[in-house]
């Protein structure tokens, strides 16, 4: 950002309105606007925002409207995504017509009528923009509004779509930024708490088995003591794609260590943690949490019983990780008298024999917890005959979508095929939202109509599962931009046989059973 | 862990089918054969189907886009349809060896597609445990480029240790000894029948080398050895998986000779038994 823009940008309201004495010297305001943020400039019908998406930035109107979709939400059609086609038996016939012997081959007719043959082309708007909305339940923002926040912050999918009404000026702000705004900026992190607070925070707590059965107005008391906190690198694939798995325990952020004062209830709001206790010289792993587990419970009802609220284990950020933190004294005072059996401890866990460790440290170390059905193979049972990648290729018209090789541990190998993560890095960054979870199952698919292989999600995926390929036409030709001349490329991974009746067709090729697709 | 569901409990259900209905057959064709009635035009039939329906495992292979069900379900079929073709030859021909030399020819064929079935079943379930023993994975079509990387990095070691040192001793020991190994793969039965050979030449060549290297060219001769026991791995996958593979085609061009010769003798009985 030129220093001309910094200087116009601080003319804004909002943006004048941060006090920044606030901020240390080494991150001063000037530096998180000058690195974190970007001006866009947008014209009316552009979606800024699509619905379901993961993103990590969060925008400030500076000038111009915006309409939130609430309700009905915009077709797949209109948010550039893949409809869901239901499984069909004449679809799978069809594709033993549909193979090609020269690889990666597309009609490309139908990205002219996208427009997508061109690089330059990444925004995706909404013709008609207010024939589309007609009939639907939009709300109005304008400048000086802030929204985003929480899917940026909170590592969550986007709530709703945003279009811009008219032309407008916005600031896009990192989640790195905004983390930092949030963190020394009084009134920001006020306005972010709040929004939270009211739109996400008492559905997230209801949804918590701890919290299920109490009513309104005890629930907003819990609302209004909670706490919220973020651990670990919002791009923490990047930093694991360079350093891998070595030593990764010593380098998570602590979030509770073992044999401190256990003040508050920790509820995973997103990411995944790792539950340790010292063993010998050593940190023994003893499960890892995920979305709406919770931490620390057992040992504040055993010091709310009589006894010392000690934390027991210690808890780390595998990555990152949103938390919300419920005071004892709420919990004492609201939610233990109700309880009628006391929480069990994470340190039942330690009864297992030490060797039993090994696969769960492994699938943590290599942080393949993420993965929702990830391809794993039993190497003692498989002959190595590749008819999965022979099923897979044959499935996607004579190209394979994964690579039979992988991390392996003992017996067991995941191989390089997109395991549809928990979190998936993958979505974040997307400038077209091709890569999206689909409506039915929520798998992670690329719309091959929309994407421009722009290697965002190749880039972010930690695991290599997704790989870039450079297409033909249907003569074989290698397509060009029109442009740059250079090779059009597009994203490709597994997407479970979308569309294929009977699940992956690597999962029923296998004459051994060797192979399964499973929740890490 | 988890693996995929066990097909075990449709495997054992279908060999009680299986033996059964050869059961059943073979007393019918004995009552017939005890009546003088001739049961063998049934018999062969039925041998024939089922020799045919054996074929359909190796289409369901080829035609994996549809939904015909999990491939391991079809391979017990297999299974168990192959023992039963196996009592319908006996109970078709009243033993295990016929008398015509055409008969004979074809029963040789059947027998050895039978054996190589067996053989190969028990094969595939040995061999992946071997395999996964070697603690190395790789894929059977980058093993020559494995190897060239394996060689290529041994020939670096060697230059390297004899510039380091200005002793001709590894740059003898590679062209004499290493280079042969590391050429392509090595040992191959060795591999297969685990007897050991190779690690046994491996440790040999080098303990004998490194009594003659000095220190300047001992993190060389390291480099060489570990590239060697690299290539240990390497030989063993590509062995194990090639024998894999090679008993398969072993199997199909088997049973396409003993289909084709069944058939000709099916022509020949009907046209000859009017």
């Amino acid at each position: 950002m030129s220093q001309a823009v910094l200087e116009r940008l601080k003319q804004n309201s909002v943006i004048a309105a941060i006090d920044s004495s606030a901020f240390p010297k080494t991150i001063p305001l000037d530096g998180i606007l000058a690195n974190d943020t970007r001006v866009l400039r947008l014209k009316a019908g552009e979606i800024v925002v699509r619905e379901g998406d993961y993103g990590n930035s969060a925008f400030l109107i500076m000038s111009g409207k915006v309409q939130v979709v609430i309700n009905p939400p915009l077709t797949a059609q209109q948010l550039g995504r893949q409809s869901a086609r239901p499984a069909s038996f004449g679809r799978a016939i069809a594709q033993l017509w549909r193979r090609s012997t020269t690889p990666e081959t597309r009609d490309i007719s139908r990205y002219g009528a996208l427009g997508l043959t061109s690089s330059d082309k990444k925004a995706i708007f909404l013709q008609d923009f207010p024939a589309v909305l007609k009939g639907r339940t939009t709300a109005d923002i304008g400048a000086g509004s802030l929204f985003g926040e929480l899917a940026a912050l909170g590592r969550t999918p986007r709530a709703a779509t945003v279009i811009c009404s008219e032309d407008a000026e916005m600031l896009e702000i990192r989640w790195q930024g905004l983390r930092e705004l949030r963190r020394f900026d009084a009134g920001w992190k006020r306005q972010i708490d709040a929004n939270y607070r009211n739109n996400a925070l008492k559905a997230h707590l209801q949804d918590t088995p701890l919290f299920a059965g109490l009513d309104p107005a005890t629930l907003q008391k819990v609302a209004d003591a909670t706490l919220f906190e973020t651990y670990g690198s919002f791009d923490w694939s990047s930093s694991f794609q360079r350093s891998g798995a070595a030593d990764s325990l010593r380098q998570e952020p602590v979030i509770a260590r073992e044999g401190e004062y256990a003040d508050g209830l920790l509820l995973i709001r997103a990411g995944f943690a790792r539950v340790s206790v010292k063993q010998g010289a050593a940190e023994r792993t003893l499960t890892y949490l995920s979305a709406g587990d919770d931490f620390g419970l057992s040992e504040l009802y055993g010091g709310w019983k009589g006894g010392a609220p000690i934390t027991e284990t210690t808890l780390r950020a595998i990555g990152y990780v949103d938390a919300l933190r419920v005071p004892s004294r709420i919990l004492e005072e609201l939610v233990f008298p109700k309880l009628t059996a006391p929480p069990k401890s994470f340190l039942a866990f330690a009864a297992r024999p030490l060797a039993e460790d090994s696969m769960r440290e492994w699938e943590i170390e290599e942080r393949l917890v993420n993965g929702t059905m990830a391809m794993l193979i039993d190497l003692d049972r498989c002959v190595r005959c590749d008819d999965c990648v022979r099923a897979c290729a044959s499935t996607h018209g004579g190209n394979p979508r994964f690579v039979r090789h992988g991390k392996t541990h003992d017996n067991w190998m995941v191989a390089n095929a997109c395991m549809h993560c928990a979190d998936p890095v993958c979505m974040i960054g997307c400038p077209t939202g091709a890569i999206h979870r689909s409506e039915a199952g929520g798998t992670v698919v690329i719309n091959d109509d929309t994407c421009i292989g722009c290697g965002t999600c190749a880039n972010s995926c930690p695991y290599n599962n997704i790989r870039l390929v450079e297409i033909r036409d249907l003569d074989g030709r290698p397509v060009q931009d029109e442009i740059t001349g250079t090779p059009i490329r597009k994203a490709t991974k597994c997407d479970l046989c979308a569309g294929t009746p009977g699940g992956p067709a690597c999962v029923r090729a296998c004459p051994h059973g060797a192979l399964s697709r499973v929740d890490l | 862990m988890r693996a995929a569901k066990s097909t075990a409990p449709f495997g054992y259900a279908l060999l009680a089918l299986g033996a059964l209905a050869l059961a059943a057959i073979g007393y019918y064709a004995q009552t017939e054969r005890l009546g003088l009635r001739d049961a063998t035009f049934v018999t062969g039939w039925i041998l024939l189907g089922a020799m045919v329906s054996l074929g359909l495992f190796n289409i369901r292979k080829r035609l994996s886009a549809l939904p015909l069900g999990r491939a391991a379900y079809w391979l017990a079929l297999h299974v168990v349809v192959g023992f039963f073709a196996v009592g319908m030859f006996v109970v078709h021909t009243g033993g295990v060896w016929p008398t015509g030399g055409y008969e004979q020819v074809l029963a040789g064929l059947f027998w050895a597609t039978a054996l190589s079935g067996v053989f190969g079943w028990l094969y595939q379930r040995t061999m992946p445990k071997r395999l996964s023993r070697v603690g190395y994975e790789v894929i059977y079509e980058r093993i020559p480029a494995e190897i060239a990387d394996l060689r290529e990095a041994a020939e670096n070691a060697t230059l390297d240790g004899v510039s380091a040192s200005g002793q001709p001793t590894l740059g003898r020991f590679y062209s004499e000894t290493a280079e042969w190994f590391f050429q392509q793969p090595r040992f191959g039965w060795s591999h297969i029948l685990g007897t050991g050979a190779a690690e046994q030449w491996v440790d040999q060549r080098f303990k004998t080398v490194r009594r003659l290297v000095g220190s300047q060219e001992a993190p060389a001769l390291d480099a060489i050895e570990a590239a060697a026991r690299q290539k240990l791995c390497v030989d063993a996958h590509y062995a194990l998986q090639r024998s894999l593979k090679l008993w398969v085609a072993v199997h199909v061009v088997l049973t396409a000779a003993t289909l084709s010769l069944a058939v000709w003798h099916l022509i020949l009985v009907h046209v000859y038994a009017r």
